[in-house]
């Protein structure tokens, strides 16, 4: 099959999903649920079948991403949301919203994945912001809604700026901005073009940095991601925020032989750098879980921007590193909104601790996904945050940024190494009688669990795995970006 | 330069400044209106100046979704502000104003007319959303930061065809009814208009 009958099928086909949540009786919703995984599950089996291919090594790495954690995030998705409505009283309405919702969010992000089409690119992205802010708002509590209204207003401002810089920027260069398969504009430029091309470029990074959540237009994001649902948060971290760098990537791909590569690489490794330091500087002030992680996905955005920004092996990291982040995040968002459900918090004020004692699985996987996370090795993090800063070494002048860089990594450990163990142990005087244990539902745990053996082989066994695509990748992306 | 899409983008920066210093909601809907018909003339320009009949199909459309639709979605939604008076600011209209006109200067200055008012009206939204913190005024101000990027889209992006425009209309669709829904949920958990004090403002 053409890739050009893909592009129209997957999302039309998961919105023709979506709505069928709607229409089918509330006890039938898990069969909604089977298709849209079956749907998702075929067009990943298709691929090495090559019944369908995506346009280019790139957007079928991403759409391969974005396929096997929206697989997880359905799964989750039903157990989470039957305790969540239970607890908080949803109505069969709200139960029936929050899956179609979840799945249009989900077209938006494949959508995000396999367009190429940068005013395509602009309204996919677009959907995915207006998807999750009516998720994010969702619970219809005062935090979810005045964390929904910040999203919007923030991100909104930033979408409509990329739209006009992404206009600007292609038209100064003299690249068609209505193509499917976009390639470097190779014309040599005026000065006033040039000033043209590197204000659009600019006003489209902020408007992409704000819904990538990159420093200093982060300010949406913890709010966000602490109050959305778990499976939602977990997208939104893992996948909707790397799909806004793809786009700034594709963008400053189309023009980097038109301006001085420099200046756009430049912009990049600056914002990584900053929200790195954002982050550091936000991390060890957390006793919320959810808002932790959120903090964390700052600081993971801000790697996969400075690897685009290295440029060379250290591009190949960012892309492995959407892939690593992706799946350490799923996990540990997840693993929140099971402690929320069991603890009905996830604070560790508020009684969300001594997890590992009371609830040995939670407890265990949020050792393994805060192992992953922080980049320890053999987790697959390491690998992709080594390729990026060992890239990054290679440039010699780059070489101050990577030593930054790494320090405020090593700061950022710290600061998680120091948190987690608020919510695992429970403080106290040794003998002191343990906490009551709290059961865990099997069915919230299996997602997690199996996720969580994916992370664990991932950081040996994907690589291998993934070989020729790799090799593949290397060989484009590497010589092309220079 | 065509006179035709001068008179549409002085238009749009005009009706910008007053959506900035209105003080309803009810005002604010009418210049809503006033603003696409703006952008509607851009596209008009664009179809009979630049040869491209298949954009009266966009214009149609403007003029459907930001004559009655849109303004007709978010007057539902907000009912209840329909009668409110909104002058608190953290800075008063006239300072408002000022701050405007001279983004407005700056917007004109980098850019040749008439794209320089397109720039110089997307400055003054931005005063707008940074000076005024009533839902509806924010709410707007994005709504018309939307119709003054269009603008901008239709005036550069010469070769996106019809589909595209068509698309970014229905996006912007797509965000006033979202906007709607998160400001009435606003309204409903705040029983207010300031949203200065959102718990969630921490950063």
């Amino acid at each position: 099959m053409m890739a050009a009958t893909a592009l129209w099928i997957i999302p039309v086909g998961l919105a023709v999903i979506a709505m069928a949540y709607w229409i089918v009786p509330i006890q039938r919703l898990g069969w909604v649920s089977g298709a849209a995984v079956a749907f998702l599950l075929f067009w990943l089996a298709a691929l090495p079948l090559h019944l369908w291919t995506g346009a280019g090594p790139l957007a079928t790495w991403f759409f391969v991403i974005v396929a096997i954690l929206s697989i997880f995030g359905i799964w989750y998705s039903g157990p989470y949301i039957t305790r969540e409505a239970e607890q908080h009283g949803w109505s069969p309405g709200r139960i029936k919203g929050y899956f179609l919702l979840f799945v249009l969010f989900i077209a938006s992000l494949a959508s995000l994945a396999i367009w190429t089409n940068f005013i395509f690119l602009w309204m996919a992205i677009e959907a995915a912001t207006l998807t999750s802010v009516v998720l994010t708002a969702h619970p219809a509590e005062r935090g979810a809604v005045e964390a929904a209204w910040k999203y919007i207003v923030v991100t909104e401002l930033g979408g409509l700026v990329a739209l006009l810089g992404t206009v600007v920027a292609l038209k100064a260069v003299g690249s068609p901005l209505f193509v499917w398969e976009p390639s470097a504009s190779h014309r040599i430029l005026s000065s006033a073009h040039e000033h043209w091309a590197l204000i659009g470029a600019y006003m489209a990074l902020v408007g992409y940095g704000t819904k990538a959540g990159l420093a200093p237009f982060h300010t949406w994001l913890p709010d966000a991601h602490s109050e959305a649902p778990a499976p939602v948060s977990a997208l939104l971290s893992g996948l909707k925020l790397a799909g806004a760098m793809l786009i700034v990537y594709r963008l400053f791909h189309v023009m980097a032989l038109s301006v001085p590569a420099a200046y756009l690489d430049d912009a990049l490794i600056l914002l990584g750098l900053l929200s790195l330091l954002v982050s550091a500087g936000f991390l060890i002030f957390q006793h919320d879980l959810k808002r932790l992680w959120a903090y964390s996905s700052i600081e993971h955005i801000g790697l996969i921007s400075l690897g685009m920004g290295f440029g060379g092996i250290a591009l190949v990291g960012a892309f492995l590193h959407i892939w690593t982040h992706a799946a350490s995040k799923t996990l540990l968002f997840h693993n929140a909104g099971t402690v929320r459900i069991l603890y009905h918090s996830s604070h560790s004020d508020h009684g969300a601790r001594g997890i590992l004692h009371r609830t040995p699985w939670t407890g265990a996987l949020l050792a393994l996904g805060s192992a992953a996370i922080v980049g320890l090795p053999p987790f697959a993090p390491f690998w992709s945050e080594w390729l990026i800063l060992a890239g990054g070494l290679h440039q010699v002048g780059d070489r101050p940024f990577v030593i930054i860089a790494a320090a405020l990594v090593v700061i950022i450990f710290i600061a998680i190494a120091r948190r987690v163990p608020g919510w695992l142990f429970t403080p106290g005087q040794v003998g002191e009688p343990p906490a009551k244990p709290v059961k865990e539902p099997a069915a919230l745990i299996l997602p997690s669990a199996v996720l969580g053996v994916l992370v664990l082989l991932g950081g040996i066994g994907l690589p291998l795995a993934v070989h020729p695509l790799w090799q593949h990748l290397v060989s484009q992306l590497g010589v092309a970006h220079r | 330069m065509s006179t035709w899409l001068l008179l549409a983008t002085a238009l749009l920066w005009l009706t910008t400044v007053a959506m900035m210093i209105v003080k309803t909601p009810r005002s604010m809907m009418v210049l809503y209106r006033i603003q696409a018909l703006a952008e509607a003339g851009a596209a008009a320009e664009a179809a009979i100046f630049g040869h491209r009949p298949m954009l009266w199909s966009v214009v149609a459309l403007i003029l459907v979704l930001k004559l009655f639709i849109i303004p007709g979605v978010v007057a539902r939604w907000l009912a209840p502000l329909d009668n409110v008076y909104g002058a608190a600011g953290p800075v008063g209209s006239t300072a408002l104003l000022m701050l405007a006109l001279a983004f407005s200067g700056g917007g004109i200055l980098i850019g040749h007319l008439p794209i320089g008012l397109v720039f110089a009206a997307m400055m003054v939204t931005f005063v707008q959303i940074s000076g005024r913190y009533e839902v509806w005024s924010l709410l707007w101000g994005i709504l018309s930061l939307e119709t003054v990027i269009d603008v901008g889209a239709l005036t550069l992006g010469g070769n996106i065809p019809a589909v595209g425009e068509v698309g970014i209309g229905v996006t912007g669709l797509a965000l006033a009814l979202v906007l709607a829904y998160v400001a009435a949920q606003v309204r409903r958990i705040k029983h207010s208009l300031d949203v200065r004090d959102l718990e969630e403002l921490i950063g």
